[in-house]
């Protein structure tokens, strides 16, 4: 569960003189981000901290926190002071799903939430040679026999445990520790198809290695503009997975109020719409309560998917 | 391919890529000679800043970083038995055992002219072979990296200079020590007793600064001051070379050591400590005179850095042709590629012939810079060794606390350094090897990852592993490997990694 969760700009911005320079924040910020630079989280959070340090006037400072799957960054700022000025990123994966699987230092109600700002796209590869063509076809094989799939972790293989348990399907998790390894071994076909993001799966794309025979999100691949969505093939599934800003819970309620504006405003920007899709991201400016109310809702949804596919703790 | 080898020079020789160049060689070294600091920290750092460079240049100032570190990293292995980097553990062994016979500048003198050459030979093998190279790195699944990593635990049996047993018991101890952190198929945590920092495993910089820089400060304290220790370095620059014995015991571990190590690389989670060491078990096996090797063997040192130099260069072969990064500083690599809109993959060579070739080119000439870079230094670091050992004991514990707290920035780290250091000097005093620990350690992640990935695609058959023909072979190589250095090994060749 490397980099899932990216954001962006879509229009151009309307809300031009923005927020004037107000006596807070009167020092920098720190956003933690939960994985490694150069990836697509860091990347994504880069452009939009860039965006937002115009807004604020005061520096906004990056600081990779990774480790515990993406979970050290969140864990570490739900135990800082809620002034407001520090925060850390969280998606899906941090905070809908690893909190039934591992034993974490918070919950949902240690956060306050600023606004979501990328969305990740996923794709579901074949080898080029398999003989599954449409989503449709794999779901067939699912219910014919054992088929393997490689994934770098949570959420698409959440996804797919739906699928097990809606339709009957047999796919298996093989687990990769990043996105590229999973797209390897589905290269080599150590295991039939694999679901990952488009950084790691467009090389073999391109050159023909893999076949993409759905997007595994609600919007298709501006690459593939002709590989219809999984719900468009008619399976009822949609990886959704939002990248946003977490801060300590306890912040006061004027300051949240002007980062959520500014963070919002800055998700806007189309510099940073540029930015996302050159890691194959897309544009996701939430508000901070919808960002709320959506990771609240994943997390009731996937606690069972993930206890019948015994990877919830006990 | 000449074509295309001098267009990459001419995109090389512009000012500001030629600088960028030397200015990657010198900051590799540097990271190289401080231990801790890895390039995957730097080149993190320096991310941002490679942002404003147009895609070509950032890209020759990272990799020179990359390929820069295997050089430094050498240098307090041998003059302080602190691995610089994780791929100089192995040199700790017998560097360090040169720099005591007062060889230490034909050691890092042989690391250094070792590198260049293996650097050379991987750049070569980059632009010469990487189509069907990047077909054997698809071949390797579950099934064969577990195999291969099997194969490279059974290098143990050469390593076993205080007897089997002994080296089995290590083994086991590092791989326990590789099970710490999540358990890398359901994500359950283990043996992490609610400490956050052990999540992710223990880190290699407070296990190997531990148990090879923080150990030796012990045996120097409890030691009595010799100031016999103080070794007197030539004063000329013939005098720091290997001699023509030295040379001549080298030659073949660098070939060797440049050919394995940039197979090695190739393979994503290989990397340069598993290239390193198996050029070390090698070496071991080939020689004629086994029982030197934890004594100052130069063969020891020879081979394992020139491994760990064709190593880095291997790496990018999945990079550029395929888009996978082999290991977490090519991950990185590829961000950079990422950002400035750069699609790695087979096109590459057709698509962005003058970042490709720029790219080749400025790794020649990295390595020529390097080359001149370190040895000429040669002669000023072995005077280092002229430091009485009570001020070098202060250094070798300033050198392991920050570099043990810059990894993580996390004062966990430290405090296991020093467990770990109180653990090393306790193992060598009783004579234990602490090379299978390290090696152990390194590879039962990924032996354990591999074999359990590779159970869940066969749905537990472990029977499956006959219609893998490259897995049998690592696993019959394992079986004449432990055989040859346990059952036939006719004299009881002593080695030693001995401390103080």
């Amino acid at each position: 569960m490397k980099r899932r969760q990216a954001l962006i700009a879509s229009g151009s911005v309307l809300l031009a003189p923005g927020i004037a320079r107000a006596a807070w924040p009167d020092r920098e910020i720190t956003i933690l981000v939960a994985y490694g630079a150069g990836g697509s989280t860091d990347v994504s959070t880069r452009a939009v901290a860039a965006e937002a340090e115009k807004l604020f006037g005061v520096p906004i400072q990056i600081v990779n926190r990774t480790g515990g799957q993406g979970t050290s960054a969140p864990a570490q700022v739900a135990t800082m002071r809620p002034d407001g000025h520090v925060m850390a990123t969280a998606g899906m994966a941090a905070l809908a799903i690893l909190p039934h699987v591992l034993d974490l230092p918070y919950t949902l109600d240690s956060f306050a939430f600023l606004p979501g700002y990328a969305r990740y796209l996923y794709g579901i590869a074949v080898p080029a040679d398999s003989p599954i063509t449409t989503a449709q076809e794999l779901i067939a094989a699912g219910r014919q026999r054992r088929v393997t799939f490689a994934a770098a972790g949570a959420p698409q293989n959440v996804g797919m445990f739906e699928l097990n348990a809606r339709l009957r399907t047999r796919f298996a998790f093989i687990p990769f520790p990043g996105g590229a390894e999973a797209v390897t071994a589905a290269i080599g076909k150590h295991v039939d198809f694999v679901i990952q993001n488009p950084p790691e799966m467009l090389p073999a794309l391109q050159s023909g290695r893999l076949r993409l025979i759905a997007s595994a999100s609600d919007a298709r691949w501006k690459e593939f503009p002709n590989v219809p969505t999984l719900r468009e093939q008619g399976v009822d599934l949609a990886v959704d997975s939002v990248l946003g800003l977490v801060m300590p819970r306890g912040v006061p309620a004027d300051r949240a109020e002007i980062l959520s504006r500014a963070f919002l405003q800055a998700a806007r920007n189309p510099a940073v719409a540029e930015t996302l899709s050159r890691f194959g991201m897309i544009p996701a400016p939430v508000p901070a309560a919808d960002f709320e109310a959506m990771q609240r809702r994943a997390f009731a949804e996937f606690g069972p998917h993930l206890r019948e596919a015994g990877l919830a703790r006990r | 391919m000449m074509d295309g080898l001098i267009q990459g020079f001419a995109v090389l020789l512009t000012a500001q890529n030629m600088g960028l160049c030397v200015l990657g060689a010198v900051l590799g070294t540097l990271v190289g000679v401080l231990p801790g600091l890895g390039p995957a920290t730097t080149i993190a750092l320096l991310l941002p800043i490679s942002l404003k460079l147009d895609p070509t240049g950032a890209i020759i100032l990272l990799a020179g970083i990359y390929y820069g570190v295997a050089y430094g990293g050498t240098i307090t292995s041998v003059l302080m038995r602190i691995p610089g980097e994780a791929s100089s553990v192995v040199t700790c062994l017998d560097g360090h055992a040169m720099a005591r016979n007062g060889r230490a500048g034909a050691a890092l003198g042989i690391a250094a002219i070792g590198s260049f050459i293996a650097g050379t030979f991987g750049i070569l093998g980059v632009m010469l072979l990487s189509p069907p190279l990047a077909e054997l790195v698809i071949a390797f699944g579950p099934w064969e990296y577990a195999a291969l990593m099997l194969a490279g635990l059974s290098l143990i049996a050469f390593f076993a200079a205080s007897g089997v047993a002994k080296a089995a018991l290590m083994a086991l101890f590092g791989l326990f020590l590789g099970l710490v952190g999540l358990d890398p198929i359901n994500g359950a945590p283990r043996f992490t007793f609610g400490v956050p920092a052990l999540v992710d495993g223990i880190n290699i910089a407070p296990l190997a600064l531990g148990l090879f820089g923080l150990s030796e400060l012990l045996f120097l304290a409890l030691g009595k001051e010799q100031r016999a220790e103080i070794l007197r370095p030539p004063s000329t620059l013939l005098g720091f070379m290997p001699n023509r014995e030295e040379w001549r015991r080298s030659a073949m571990p660098i070939a060797r050591g440049s050919v394995l190590g940039f197979l090695i690389g190739l393979l994503p989670g290989g990397g340069a400590v598993l290239a390193s060491f198996l050029s070390y078990g090698v070496e071991k096996r080939l020689s004629k005179h086994p029982e030197q090797f934890g004594k100052g063997a130069i063969e020891g040192v020879a081979g394992p850095e020139s491994a760990n130099n064709s190593g880095t260069a291997g790496a990018f072969i999945p990079l550029l042709t395929l888009g996978i990064p082999a290991n977490a500083v090519t991950a990185l690599l590829l961000g950079a590629l990422l950002v400035h809109g750069v699609q790695p993959g087979p096109m590459i060579m057709e698509r962005q012939p003058e970042l490709y070739w720029g790219v080749i080119a400025s790794m020649y000439m990295g390595n020529v810079i390097l080359l001149i870079l370190n040895l000429p230094f040669v002669g000023l670091f072995v005077r280092a060794l002229e430091v009485p050992r009570r001020f070098m004991a202060t250094a070798i514990l300033l050198v392991c606390v920050i570099g043990t707290w810059s990894t993580g920035l996390n004062s966990f780290d430290v405090l296991l350094a020093v467990i770990f250091g109180f653990l090393g000097f306790v193992l060598r005093r009783g004579g234990f090897d602490l090379g299978p620990l390290v090696l152990a350690y390194v590879l039962g992640p990924t032996l354990e990852r591999s074999l359990r990935q590779a159970l869940l695609i066969a749905d537990g058959d472990l029977t499956e592993i006959v219609n893998h023909p490259i897995a049998l072979g690592f696993l019959v190589v394992a079986v004449l490997v432990l055989l040859s250095g346990v059952v036939f090994r006719r004299r009881p060749a002593v080695v030693q990694d001995s401390g103080s």
